[in-house]
């Protein structure tokens, strides 16, 4: 059931029943719907996880990087799924939490103001503490889930992470209503 | 007294299939009661979020975990729950079971594996038995599999392959690897024996499924787009359904195997999709959930006559539960040392190595030891899922890679070479230390006891598997490969699973009997991998269908022979 309920979110206003169905085929994936005040964070802590996603994972010319992957908005996804845990929620908003007062002490600025080089060397003294290198992985974990999985589930645009790594698919690719939570 | 079925099977699986489809066959009613949803071909994809990373065809952990006990540093044992770890003991909960998402690696058990301990004498520390029945009691029915199931493959002469009954196998092999003619040349010059490994795959349509797509390694973990893959569902199920006398009821867990003052079985209860209680009875009841559950499911169906559970009276239920021993390792074929045309085709990644090697089945190896029982090498690709082989390169030596670093990290890993596994099959011998129980205090959201796994294993498992991970090993260098790595591990690995009901002719010493009947329960049977006293060095899943075909024409039998003609 509580996958149903996320369903109906994820398809915006698409209603459940039949009709709604032959519509999901044709669904696509729309990140516009996410309420941040279901996901645990406020609109500060999304930006400095953007932040971070972007100096984990930097575009580059011939390599899609973090924001071209639709890493912010695929853990924004992951994190409104009714069934996942507060637990869960909590653990990346201490995370940006601790982070942001790192940066503080180290720095007096926000993290988004810091220049990369500052940025690593803050990245990396944070990894070091207690809880900093868990979060950081995780938010890593997730980068590789925005980069590689289906692009029916919103990221991997185009497949853009696929053709970069060459990464052939198996078949058969999931089409819009057999997504996971649709089973 | 009227029963509302002939048989009732408990679980879908490769060992619940072949009773129900034998049985609906030879003109009986069979119900089969399966807990999961029922998911049909049209359902499966190659979708990494589905199979891996949010383990849609599993109970949730946090409703239904396991207790699992690891061996600390000095002898005791740590008890966690799965509900918020690494570790997922379920498999497969859907009609067809973990046979939905096996990769097929197909071998047979040899006639040496049936004699365990005549064979090689007693070790110290493990339960190790011989089989009531002979690999010859065994061979038709591997032989029924190949064509029932679907195996593709071509016999090669080695000097450890078993008999068989037919010259080879019904169906040719599928499409290969340039890497398994490299295997084949590099074990000649070795002086070893490399063959084609067997599949439960078809390389040409059969009624009502097609032949495979070549996805490469994709198969484990993920359903069949194509029905080619022999699970019990497209191969065996779907069969016994169109007979029109067998029934499968999915989202039917069952609670209680119920039996009376008597110590006759009533019937068998269970929660419907709605959570409501339902009963139904029949004359002859199998139980197929694998090991782990199928022992839970004994346990915790006490009744007047067994307050220790099902068909425990000798406390054997649970116990000698089999994972799988072994070794494995890895190496990478660089593009770069091949010509452009080779290179292309190593990076082809869809066909099949299907290679293996059972030069070393039995180690007559005096540098290791004694004369002792060994085990299989396979070689495959390492499973395509993009998002797993990503993650794996998130850490070196316990920091973090990110950056660009992590970039052309990911560069070489995907595009410069073809990644290799060797995956080696040893006995996990039969230890106390081993087994399935009830937990006392946790309780899972049906109010049912969860399992306890304690996972012990012998030191045997690892000497084994060391020893054949390497000789894989010396096989991927002798081919060019990279960064060749090998090394046996003694965690448990949670897909390979059986024993906890071992048969045998002695009830005191055993749970079923030679046709897998419970020694105390007339009309109890037992078809998964739990009957299985020792595993053998290879997957279990031809000899758990081979096995299940064995016992359900015993019950054919039993039931007053095939009902066909009167129909």
């Amino acid at each position: 059931m509580k996958r149903r309920r996320f369903l109906r979110w994820s398809m915006g206003s698409l209603l459940l029943g039949s009709a709604g169905l032959v519509e999901a085929r044709a669904w696509v994936p729309d990140f516009s719907a996410i309420r941040l005040d279901v996901t645990g964070l406020d609109a500060a802590q999304w930006a400095l996880i953007t932040s971070v996603q972007e100096h984990l994972f930097p575009s580059e010319p011939h390599a899609p990087g973090a924001k071209d992957v639709n890493a912010a908005q695929w853990l924004q996804w992951v994190l409104s799924d009714p069934s996942v845990e507060d637990t869960e929620r909590q653990f990346f908003r201490q995370g940006a939490e601790a982070l942001a007062r790192l940066s503080q002490k180290e720095h007096h600025k926000v993290f988004l103001s810091l220049n990369t080089g500052e940025k690593e060397d803050l990245l990396r003294k944070y990894e070091a503490e207690a809880g900093g290198h868990a979060w950081l992985r995780e938010l890593l974990n997730y980068i590789m889930e925005a980069l590689l999985t289906d692009p029916v589930y919103g990221g991997n645009p185009g497949q853009v992470g696929w053709q970069w790594l060459k990464h052939r698919p198996g078949y058969k690719r999931p089409p819009a209503d057999k997504r996971y939570f649709l089973l | 007294m009227s029963q509302d079925y002939d048989v009732c099977v408990i679980g879908s699986g490769a060992g619940g299939s072949p009773v129900a489809l034998t049985l609906a066959r030879a003109g009986y009613s069979v119900l089969v009661l399966e807990r999961g949803p029922w998911l049909h071909t049209d359902d499966f994809y190659k979708d990494e979020l589905a199979c891996c990373l949010r383990d849609v065809y599993k109970p949730d952990r946090r409703d239904e975990p396991h207790i699992i006990e690891l061996e600390d540093d000095d002898g005791g044992w740590i008890a966690q729950s799965t509900a918020n770890s690494r570790w997922n003991f379920w498999n497969g909960n859907c009609v067809g079971g973990a046979s939905n998402f096996m990769s097929g690696f197909f071998h047979r058990l040899k006639p040496v594996d049936f004699r365990l301990l005549s064979e090689f004498g007693p070790i110290e520390g493990a339960n190790v038995a011989d089989w009531p029945i002979t690999y010859e009691d065994l061979e038709p029915y591997y032989t029924r599999v190949e064509t029932e199931v679907g195996v593709s493959g071509r016999v090669v002469s080695h000097p450890h392959a078993e008999p068989r009954s037919t010259p080879d196998f019904p169906y040719p092999p599928l499409q290969e690897h340039p890497v398994a003619s490299m295997l084949d040349k590099a074990g000649k010059e070795l002086g070893y024996h490399p063959f084609p490994t067997a599949r439960a795959i078809l390389s040409r349509p059969a009624p009502g499924r097609n032949s495979c797509a070549y996805n490469g390694g994709y198969c484990g973990s993920t359903g069949c787009s194509t029905a080619a893959k022999g699970s019990a569902r497209v191969a065996l199920l779907e069969k016994a359904v169109k007979t029109g006398r067998c029934e499968v009821r999915p989202h039917a867990l069952v609670k209680h195997i119920l039996t009376d003052a008597r110590g006759k079985i009533t019937g068998v209860e269970y929660i419907d999709r709605s959570g409501q209680l339902k009963q139904v009875d029949a004359r002859i009841y199998v139980v197929a959930c694998q090991a782990i559950e199928t022992a839970k499911l004994l346990l915790r169906s006490t009744g007047p006559k067994f307050p220790r559970g099902l068909a425990n009276s000798s406390g054997l239920v649970g116990k000698n539960l089999l994972f799988a021993g072994g070794g494995a390792g890895s190496g990478r074929l660089m593009y770069s040392k091949f010509g452009k045309d080779e290179a292309r085709k190593l990076a082809q990644t869809g066909f099949f190595i299907n290679r293996a090697l059972q030069d070393w089945y039995v180690i007559e190896d005096k540098s290791f030891g004694p004369r002792q029982k060994g085990g299989t090498i396979d070689f495959v690709h390492v499973h395509p899922s993009p998002v797993l082989r990503a993650q794996r390169q998130l850490e070196s030596n316990g920091r973090l890679n990110w950056g660009k670093p992590l970039k052309r990290i990911l560069e070489a890993q995907f595009r410069d070479g073809v990644s290799l596994k060797i995956e080696a099959f040893c006995d996990w011998l039969p230890v106390d230390d081993s087994f399935v129980s009830l937990d006392k205090s946790r309780k899972d959201k049906w109010g049912m006891p969860v399992a306890r796994v304690r996972t012990g294993y012998h030191v045997r498992n690892l000497q084994v598997g060391w020893y054949l991970a390497a000789k894989g090993a010396e096989m991927l260098k002798a081919i060019g490969a990279d960064e060749v790595i090998s090394f046996a591990s003694g965690a448990p690995p949670t897909n390979l699973l059986a024993g906890t009901c071992r048969f045998g002719h002695d009830p005191d010493t055993s749970v079923l009997d030679i046709h897998c009947r419970a020694h105390e329960l007339d009309n109890l049977y037992v078809t998964d991998g739990s009957f299985m006293p020792t595993g053998g060095s290879v997957p279990y899943t031809w000899t758990i269908y081979a096995n299940a075909f064995r016992v359900a024409d015993h019950l054919v039998e039993r039931l007053g022979g095939s009902r066909r003609e009167n129909l």
